[in-house]
């Protein structure tokens, strides 16, 4: 696979939460306005992309038998340095992502390109790898969240859309909404994807 | 059993060596992170207790076992040595955990003069409505007279304040920590 794609997989084909679904806590969670959303999916990619360059280095010297719980010692180191940076220079971001960093590294999506990817290739392709996957999650929560916040408060990153009249359908930012939203995204991604597969057979 | 032992070692570096790199940015950031709790507490005085020339922490004389759990922190506001004003940090229970703020009171007029909310877990969209200037600007000058109540509906009389649409708890909880300083100020410092 040439390097251009390891980029680009991981923003749609491979897209990890509207294609294969990993890290729905983190993501139904945070996903209830469009600041938390991109706060989040930025600090998952510096995680990823430091963790898959570290694992990617080390993979030959690490014994296979190993690798797990090496990779989980890497993972949250660099999520504990994430943690605290945020602390230090955006106090305001931390505390609206609260306790959703810290469970960065329980997110599969690190651990499971740490597992599948970077664990077997090369310390370029990785960072691609990585920043591709970054970027889709990134992608996907900002556009979850402002599906949600739009809907649901009636507003797009804290600026108000609609004027007073306007009354959003609070559900959507209260946890229910993240799933309706998810569930509504899903079918409308799966319905293009038939569509396309069905235009390439005929 | 060599194999474990290997194995084990080699766990045991990478251990050691995360370590070592968290503890170094640690020691980067902590005196940061204490500066920024220190400033936005410093903020937050000021914004509560605007007039004041000098604050002092004076919660180890007065948050005692005798004194509501609720409050957290008193702080003195001084004008030319003398004591003007208090400023309360209450933790009373919200709906969804505690809501930490500050209220303000004025010594001479016996007022409040401002509250601010520092941190909440309430629902975002009703009850996080409680960090916002509308909602916040029906304590300021309030007299301490009376205790303050809660109505769901205008109008609202001289000691009462207008719920938050669909979140009442809320309300009530912010206002119970008003109250409870409201208190303790009367009894240590108006008398």
């Amino acid at each position: 696979m040439s390097l251009g794609k390891e980029f680009t997989k991981g923003i749609i084909k491979e897209n990890p939460i509207f294609i294969m679904l990993l890290g729905m806590c983190p993501v139904l969670a945070v996903s209830s306005s469009v600041i938390n959303g991109l706060g989040m999916g930025v600090a998952a990619t510096a995680v990823l992309v430091a963790s898959n360059i570290a694992v990617s280095a080390l993979r030959k010297i690490i014994p296979d038998s190993i690798r797990i719980p090496c990779f989980i010692v890497i993972i949250a180191s660099f999520v504990t340095i994430v943690d605290l940076s945020v602390k230090a220079y955006s106090p305001a971001l931390s505390q609206s992502l609260g306790i959703f960093i810290p469970l960065i590294v329980v997110n599969c999506i690190i651990l499971g390109r740490a597992e599948a990817f970077a664990s077997k290739n090369g310390v370029l392709g990785s960072i691609l790898d990585a920043l591709g996957m970054g970027i889709g999650f990134t992608l996907s929560l900002v556009v979850l969240s402002a599906v949600r916040e739009v809907l649901g408060a009636g507003e797009f990153l804290g600026n108000s859309l609609f004027g007073a009249g306007f009354q959003p359908a609070l559900i959507m930012i209260l946890p229910p909404g993240a799933f309706l939203a998810l569930g509504c995204l899903l079918g409308l991604i799966n319905l293009k994807q038939q569509k396309s597969s069905q235009a390439e057979r005929s | 059993m060599r194999d474990i032992i290997k194995l084990g070692i080699f766990l045991m570096v990478v251990g050691i060596i995360s370590g070592l790199c968290v503890s170094y940015i640690s020691g980067l950031t902590q005196p940061i992170i204490e500066a920024q709790a220190k400033a936005a507490e410093q903020a937050g005085l000021e914004e509560v207790y605007p007039d004041a020339e000098q604050m002092e922490d004076k919660s180890s004389e007065y948050v005692t076992d005798a004194v509501d759990p609720m409050i957290k922190q008193v702080n003195v506001a001084y004008e030319d040595g003398e004591e003007v004003g208090v400023i309360y940090t209450v933790a009373p229970a919200g709906y969804d955990g505690p809501i930490t703020l500050m209220a303000g009171f004025d010594l001479e007029e016996e007022s409040i003069t401002n509250i601010k909310v520092l941190g909440h877990s309430e629902t975002p969209g009703l009850g996080d409505a409680c960090t916002k200037p509308e909602f916040v600007e029906k304590f300021q000058n309030k007299m301490i007279a009376e205790p303050l109540g809660v109505v769901k509906q205008e109008p609202a009389g001289e000691y009462e304040i207008v719920a938050i649409t669909a979140s009442t708890i809320t309300t009530e909880a912010v206002v119970d920590g008003v109250n409870a300083a409201r208190e303790h100020f009367i009894e240590y410092f108006v008398e």
